[in-house]
């Protein structure tokens, strides 16, 4: 979806805190066992780092990164943990606000307004040009 | 009602003391509303019936938005001749393939035909990408093969149906157990409700001004900040962890 898009938008993911990290008896991780991602909570942005780039690696982003602070400001602001996706349009404001995840993470939701705003751009670039011309 | 007066004595908890409501309790030694007993029926009223999530999205470009710019005639339905986008868009936002764009394709609550056509796809693809990455390989396609036909050499639509579903049916088991076991303090109660995710998923909404932020990226040469997209390019956030 990255690939497809990105000349006309923008992607940024944004690493947040572990949604189920070891230490945490109550986490679903039978997924995570089977794939060998064990991983601590991070208690500084060092180890965050860290895990944020196995992450990137073992999951073939390609997509650019930037990591939450250590005390998860962004993604609290934004209500995004475990995951969530927004759509930001071209003056800053939500255009899409996707449902709380891991059940609510719905990419191709996402890509239904992705599309829809992106055609709504053109018609308004293509009637700002008609009135130039005229 | 319950609820109304839930929100009160939650934001009255938060705002006021911040920390778990047993601690709330020790730092108030008479409180106006007495928060072990309120407070206590509340958790048991949330805790039996958590406020249902909703799991789809809030948009601008819903279904209403898409029939007034599209729907000429006002049927219900936006057949290709209505539609003055690029043919492609046409055909990907026609999600179920009728050849028409109607509230069908734009519907995403879990009891959508689509919604199980997706869910399916994605078991599947959850009990074969054993390395959960996204991409299954030719060992894993036929790891997951040799699995289910075992000595049989074939898979039946039986062997399919279980390669699909049981995971989901372990899944169902595991939420089970998550729900079910009796918390033992009201801070474990909150706490648990937190993780559910059934409470607060309020994040800024359609329409108003995305917070801005400048973060770095992970190797921390680089920083990037929000707002230096406006006006230049849409932007989609991507919020999620590795586990």
């Amino acid at each position: 979806m990255y690939r497809h898009w990105k000349g006309e938008v923008e992607f940024l993911m944004v690493y947040l805190r572990e949604a189920h990290p070891v230490s945490d008896e109550t986490a679903a991780t039978p997924t995570n066992k089977t794939a060998g991602i064990l991983v601590k909570q991070p208690t500084s942005l060092e180890e965050r780092n860290a895990v944020a780039q196995r992450c990137s690696k073992a999951l073939h982003l390609e997509m650019p990164m930037v990591v939450d602070e250590i005390n998860n400001r962004i993604g609290r602001t934004y209500f995004a943990s475990p995951d969530r996706l927004y759509i930001v349009d071209r003056d800053g404001r939500i255009a899409y606000r996707g449902g709380p995840g891991p059940f609510g993470f719905n990419p191709y939701e996402m890509e239904q307004s992705l599309t829809l705003m992106l055609l709504e751009q053109e018609r308004a670039v293509g009637k700002e040009k008609r009135a130039q011309s005229k | 009602m319950k609820y109304a007066i839930g929100c009160v004595v939650l934001g009255f908890g938060f705002l006021g003391i911040g920390g778990t409501p047993a601690q709330a309790d020790e730092l108030r030694p008479t409180p106006q509303v007495r928060l072990d007993t309120v407070a206590g029926n509340l958790w048991d009223v949330l805790w039996k019936n958590p406020p249902v999530r909703k799991l789809t999205a809030d948009t601008h470009f819903d279904w209403r938005w898409f029939a007034s710019r599209f729907d000429k005639d006002q049927d219900g339905v936006v057949v290709r001749d209505e539609f003055t986008g690029k043919s492609d868009h046409f055909t990907a936002l026609d999600r179920n393939w009728d050849g028409k764009l109607t509230t069908a394709d734009f519907d995403w609550t879990e009891q959508s035909k689509l919604a199980w056509r997706k869910a399916t796809v994605f078991a599947l693809t959850k009990a074969i990408d054993k390395s959960s990455d996204g991409r299954i390989t030719p060992e894993e396609w036929l790891a997951a093969f040799e699995k289910v036909a075992s000595e049989k050499g074939f898979l039946s639509d039986s062997d399919l149906e279980s390669l699909i579903f049981q995971p989901a049916a372990k899944k169902a088991l595991s939420d089970r157990r998550f729900f079910d076991r009796e918390p033992q303090t009201r801070g474990d109660r909150l706490q648990k409700l937190f993780e559910s995710g059934r409470l607060f998923t309020d994040g800024p909404r359609v329409g108003e001004t995305a917070p801005d932020f400048t973060l770095r990226t992970p190797d921390g040469k680089t920083s990037v900040r929000l707002s230096d997209y406006r006006k230049k390019k849409p932007v989609v956030l991507v919020f999620g962890s590795f586990t």
